[in-house]
């Protein structure tokens, strides 16, 4: 509570600080001066938004943005440059025609046992075919 | 609005009267004139105002110089509006508001220049007349110069031109929560000095 009484008469004391006595004449003359230029124009626009600190921020970071995301998304100046000679691009197309081959013989091995598996082609008993089928499975 | 004593708000007896209450009803048609190029409108409007733009300039920036030129590149901004003037609401505010914007020009001008900071000025002065007095003028001085710069501004427009809260923060364009905090933790700083330095 003491404290708070202190303040109290520390703030009672204060008195505002007067402006001194040289500063009027200094002050008129420089309104005068100031008062003879051409008014302040509207600076427009475009002056304005350059002006702002938040809005060139603002573009400097899309500008950042914009750029790390281009370096990030397109080939590299290395890819982009490498050795392309024709047979290099004949060895790795039939190395990928090879193993497509290989792949797609393997699929339609699996895919016709499924078939088989689900006509139970060993239960039918047609008449003429039961052989054909059986040794057609083998 | 001036704004209500709480506890937080000691010393209204000693208040002058506000800036807002000196130019309400003369400060528009003081604008109008100013607006029309009559330099004995500034001379008027200096003598209403020059003292409170001057204060609060010195306890933003802490040094006389500095106050000094904020006060004279308000009534030059002021000069050069022209007709725009006539739109001018609240002179008080406006010129408030001003004075704030100056003020923290004239800083930043300082530290971009890097230059040494002007000297501790007397922010309030002393009279001459009663020792006691001038002790405690001297003391409250050295106590309000260790507070940050924006805790000082919004205790001078709380204290001596008896702003509320919400009209520190339209000038200030800052919340009102702010306003309010920034003043609070301002007494607060200044109480912990008080306790420390009996």
């Amino acid at each position: 509570m003491s404290k708070r009484r202190d303040i109290d008469r520390l703030l009672e004391g204060l008195r505002p600080a007067e402006a001194p006595s040289a500063l009027r004449a200094r002050a008129l003359r420089a309104a005068a001066d100031a008062g003879r230029e051409e008014p302040e124009g509207d600076p427009g626009r475009w002056e304005r938004a350059w002006q702002s600190r938040p809005l060139r921020l603002s573009w400097l970071a899309a500008v950042m943005l914009l750029t790390a995301l281009h370096l990030a998304i397109t080939p590299r100046v290395q890819d982009l440059f490498e050795d392309r000679s024709p047979v290099r691009e004949r060895e790795a197309l039939q190395a990928s025609g090879t193993a497509l081959f290989g792949s797609s013989t393997g699929l339609n091995r699996i895919a016709l046992a499924r078939v088989e598996r689900r006509l139970d082609l060993e239960s039918l008993d047609l008449p003429g075919t039961h052989r054909d089928a059986k040794e057609t499975t083998r | 609005m001036p704004p209500s004593p709480t506890s937080e708000d000691p010393a209204m007896s000693t208040r002058r009267g506000s800036l807002h209450s000196r130019l309400e009803g003369r400060g528009r048609s003081l604008f109008a004139e100013i607006a029309g190029g009559s330099m004995e409108a500034v001379g008027e409007l200096y003598d209403l105002a020059a003292d409170d733009l001057y204060g609060l300039a010195l306890w933003r920036t802490g040094g006389e110089d500095d106050a000094a030129d904020v006060v004279q590149e308000v009534f030059a901004r002021l000069a050069s509006q022209g007709t725009k003037l006539l739109d001018v609401q609240e002179p008080a505010a406006w010129l408030l508001s001003v004075t704030h914007r100056a003020a923290i020009d004239v800083q930043r001008r300082r530290t971009r220049r890097r230059e040494v900071p002007e000297s501790a000025a007397l922010l309030c002065p002393v009279d001459a007349g009663d020792p006691g007095r001038q002790m405690d003028a001297r003391r409250a001085s050295t106590f309000v110069q260790t507070l940050p710069a924006k805790q000082r501004e919004v205790i001078y427009l709380r204290h001596f031109l008896e702003l509320s809260f919400r009209e520190i923060a339209e000038l200030l364009h800052i919340p009102t929560f702010t306003a309010a905090s920034r003043y609070r933790l301002g007494l607060r700083r200044l109480r912990k000095l008080i306790g420390e330095n009996p």
